[in-house]
């Protein structure tokens, strides 16, 4: 039983964590408040809905009986209430406490745009308690899942350490790296879209049921595919973590030590095996759902499931202030108690923490062996084979400095180039990790070949929407390679040209300046399956008479249709799906069947391929004909025009619902994703580490300062400050990017890094290169950080598909430059554009390439760690 | 909490986070009405149990070994 002196220094302790924790979250909402209104930004959108309102009360009120003096009194005193109304009169400072307060007192106001589901009421609070549970059950029900689930699993294997299902779960780890939206696309796509066996989002059916129990099944239903990819994506990683750790925790030497010495096995227990990996398993547990409240937002969009982050996606672009603030303050209060709670059981585990009698926590000064230990085995590691770590440089007398200089340089390089081939073969020794950087130099060579090959302005220039040169792409067309996978073939874009000659010109002379021109368009066509239109581009010279065209359609069985006969203007298009005469869909004159069976095609086209023999839609094969018979009046007058037959399948990546060629944003994604996740993970990573190491080494209000703004971060979701800085602040994604690396150098990472580098502030090797007069930051940049690096290498790499995959979560969520060709956008389009029915090339192409990369790094990262850091050398 | 055998605690744990996800559900169901007091309580005690059952499992896995 802990004394009464232990219980109240814990009380103690308990508060003033829970005091600064509120000024944490207080800040943290704070700046929150000053982020959303822009600057005054939001007053103007206000103010420009005042007028608008006061514009439409003055349009439908009879105002004749005042004067026009009075009329503009009238108006601006209706003005002035209203502004006041909103407090628009008052100070910015006073009036950003005033929402920092009401924000904090959940006295959020009502929405202008936004309303409960049943759309009773505006009222914000009432809003976000309707989505608030939705949001919850989905994580309790996920958290709990992957918890036991993964806790189960982990404990089996770090029992059966080395078997299959061992193995098994080291590969699939990686999966974890891919975020869950991208899951959740491909479950929709396999149970949704080509199995029917669950919904594609939302959280109930269109019938409610007769019962409130009749509820359970339909929700369940609803959340079985949000569900799933949650696991997928927390499942594998939460298993391999946990039972790394059970391993590591359970072959400690101090643990054997221990038993040697003869404690009780009960203290063994609890300061031996519980106190040192609870720590880091309760830290991972928090991060892990820290992450989770990231990715749930995007999740909802996906299946537009009612929740707090659907909410707020549906908010921000609406500038709905007071929604944003009550969400922000919902994820900082939800985050703050969890990091509360997080701090008192760490109070109970982390044998490293006194609790002293101001409740702060402190580290015990003296050198522990952890520090013995990392510096013992980052020796060992320029011992071993593997590689070699570069010792930090040591004061030297100028004697042993002459005597260096004067060393053979070749012997240095010897050892560079053996260290290189060690690393080469412990990292041949992971067959994932050499698939990882294979594919990681596969991107890059690609990365290269499209940026020279086209140029970004022209990049941007072939994704424009509505680009007249797109017109002789098909819309929707998929890629060419599909026909490799289909009993019946689609057919390929049909181009035939006049002027470019591939298509026969005839041209009869007549008397008064009238010429017949003839235009024939033969091609041949094999193909199982229906084109999905037809157009006729005319290119008609004329002065005042207008060219005259009569079009007729032959198929290889003989028959002859109609399309049609017109007076053209000079730049005609004859589209067939809009154009084509009523005789031609007359089941009884054309004797067809099927006329709206459609294949892709619109019923038209069918009638022009399709073989009337047949019972279902079969185009005939064979060599078609179009003839264009045109007559013009002038001397001077001409007739061209171009054959475009759109075909269902168009290049290697297909096309999109503006007919642009995918493979440009497919071979645009890749520069654009490796540039954001290289530069976000570098800048992050070295920024982060060089502030923890500044922040060790000068210590006092540096370190505070430091530690504080990572507390109130931690309470600041990254991806909803990422979006409103976009819909607010700036359409630019490197802005978006550079806000993102600085929230995340404040992130975890740092106090990551600010633990190691205290175990090494001490060390004899800083105490003398301080005595031997170095500089602050020679101490830091050469002594402190070059130490770590073996250890950072790895989680740099592992952090590159986080970026990676955060742009095209932007992306996903409309938070990218409009004309940039990237991956997320491709999918945001193909989901938005309902590619799940029918176009799942669309969609699959940029996520495969997306769950590639994140694999790759992975991989790559996940091996690289299993060789740099000594603790998983062991295992 | 060191003093309780890992079964109570896996247990302590389970029923908590069963609680973060059965609390939910009724609101959405309508048969408890959704408050801000409600909806904290069942994140706490989903990340509580968690937490617990986290510790729990730790201490069975010891306890295992040792037999």
């Amino acid at each position: 039983m802990p004394s009464t002196s232990t219980i109240a220094r814990l009380v103690k302790y308990g508060l003033v964590k829970a005091g600064l924790l509120v000024i944490t979250v207080s800040i943290g909402i704070y700046l929150a408040v000053v982020v959303i209104n822009y600057g005054g930004y939001i007053d103007q959108i206000f103010r420009a809905n005042i007028d608008d309102a006061l514009g439409g009360y003055f349009m439908s009120t009879d105002t004749s009986m005042l004067s026009p003096d009075e009329q503009t009194q009238l108006y601006e005193k209706m003005q002035w209430e209203m502004e006041e109304s909103l407090g628009l009169h008052q100070p910015f400072l006073l009036r950003s406490f005033r929402w920092f307060y009401q924000g904090i007192t959940f006295n959020w106001g009502k929405s202008n745009a936004i309303e409960t589901q049943k759309g009773d009421s505006t009222d914000i609070r009432e809003i976000v308690l309707e989505a608030l549970p939705n949001t919850l059950l989905l994580a309790g029900v996920a958290n709990a899942f992957v918890f036991l689930a993964s806790v189960a699993v982990a404990l089996s294997l770090s029992k059966h350490y080395g078997g299959f299902w061992d193995r098994f779960f080291l590969t699939l780890s990686p999966l974890s790296s891919v975020p869950n939206w991208i899951y959740a696309v491909l479950l929709i796509v396999i149970f949704a879209s080509q199995l029917h066996l669950l919904p594609y989002g939302g959280m109930y059916d269109n019938f409610p049921p007769a019962t409130k129990l009749g509820y359970v099944p339909i929700v369940a239903k609803h959340m079985l595919l949000p569900f799933l990819a949650i696991i997928l994506s927390t499942f594998f990683q939460g298993v391999y973590t946990w039972r790394t750790y059970f391993l590591i925790h359970q072959g400690e030497d101090y643990v054997e030590m221990a038993v040697a010495m003869g404690l009780p096995r009960k203290t063994i227990d609890r300061q031996y095996i519980l106190r040192p990996v609870l720590p880091f398993l309760v830290t991972n547990f928090t991060f892990l759902l820290v992450g989770f409240w990231q990715g749930i937002i995007v999740l909802e969009k996906v299946f537009n499931w009612p929740g707090i982050g659907k909410l707020f996606i549906t908010a921000v672009p609406l500038y709905e202030r007071g929604v944003v603030l009550a969400l922000i303050v919902i994820f900082a209060f939800l985050l703050a108690f969890s990091i509360f709670f997080l701090d008192i059981v760490y109070a109970f585990l982390d044998p490293r923490i006194r609790i002293t009698g101001e409740g702060q926590t402190v580290l015990p000064v003296r050198r522990r062996r952890g520090f013995s230990k990392l510096r013992d085995d980052l020796k060992n590691l320029g011992k071993r084979p593997a590689f070699s770590v570069r010792k930090p440089e040591r004061p030297q007398s100028r004697q042993s400095t002459r005597k260096e200089a004067k060393s053979p340089k070749p012997k240095v390089r010897k050892r560079k180039s053996h260290a290189l081939h060690d690393f080469l073969r412990e990292i041949a020794r992971y067959p994932l990790a050499v698939v990882g950087v294979m594919i990681i130099f596969l991107m890059i060579g690609v990365s290269i070949y499209t940026v020279f090959a086209i140029p970004y302005p022209e990049a941007v220039h072939l994704w424009q929407a509505n680009r007249p040169q797109s017109r002789g792409l098909p819309e929707n067309a998929r890629p060419t390679w599909i026909n490799f996978f289909r009993s019946k073939d689609l057919p390929p874009n049909i181009v035939l040209s006049s002027q470019a000659g591939t298509a026969i010109k005839k041209v009869i002379s007549a008397e008064g300046g009238v010429k017949k021109i003839t235009l024939l368009y033969s091609f041949k066509y094999p193909y199982g399956d229906f084109p999905k239109d037809l157009a006729i581009d005319f290119n008609s010279q004329f002065t005042a008479k207008r060219p005259f065209v009569t079009l007729t359609w032959k198929t290889p069985d003989g028959r002859k249709f109609d399309l049609g006969s017109f007076s053209l203007k000079p730049l005609q298009t004859f589209v067939l799906s809009q154009d084509a005469p009523k005789e031609l869909l007359d089941p009884e004159k054309n004797q067809q069947k099927f006329l709206m069976g459609g294949q892709g095609g619109h019923p038209a086209v069918e009638v022009l391929f399709a073989n009337p023999n047949f019972e279902q839609p079969t185009p005939v094969a064979g060599r078609y004909l179009l003839q264009i018979d045109g007559l013009v009046f002038e001397d001077e007058s001409d007739l061209d025009a171009e054959m475009i037959l759109y075909g269902g399948v168009y290049g290697l990546a297909g096309t999109d619902h503006m007919r642009r060629d995918l493979m440009v944003a497919l071979l645009w994604g890749a520069p654009i994703a490796l540039a954001f996740g290289f530069l976000g993970a570098i800048a992050t990573t070295l920024t982060s580490m060089t502030l923890a190491a500044a922040g060790v080494w000068f210590g006092g209000r540096v370190d505070q300062v430091i530690q504080r703004m990572a507390d109130i971060n931690m309470i600041i979701p990254v991806l909803p400050v990422a979006i409103m800085v976009f819909y607010l602040y700036s359409q630019s994604i490197w802005v978006v990017l550079t806000v993102v690396v600085i929230l995340n150098v404040f992130s975890s990472a740092i106090k990551n890094y600010r633990a190691a580098f205290l175990e090494m502030k001490d060390a004899p090797y800083i105490e003398a290169a301080k005595a031997y007069g170095s500089s602050n930051w020679r101490i830091i940049f050469r002594y402190m950080i070059p130490r770590i690096l073996p250890l950072v290498i790895p989680q740099m790499i592992i952090l590159i598909p986080t970026y990676v995959c955060f742009e095209a979560t932007l992306a996903f969520l409309n938070v990218s430059e409009p004309n940039m060709p990237t991956w997320g956008k491709v999918i945001y389009d193909a989901v938005q554009k309902g590619a799940f029915q029918g176009n799942l090339y669309w969609v699959l192409e940029p996520v495969g390439l997306i769950v590639l990369t994140g694999l790759s790094f992975a991989m790559f990262g996940f091996a690289l760690d299993s060789i740099f850091n000594p603790r998983l050398r062991k295992i | 909490m060191r003093s309780l055998p890992p079964g109570i605690l896996i247990g302590i744990g389970f029923l908590l986070v069963l609680f973060g996800a059965v609390a939910p559900f009724l609101m959405v169901m309508h048969i408890v009405p959704s408050t801000f007091t409600l909806n904290f309580l069942s994140y706490a005690a989903s990340l509580s149990g968690l937490i617990l059952g986290l510790i729990g499992s730790l201490m069975y896995i010891r306890k295992r070994r040792d037999r």
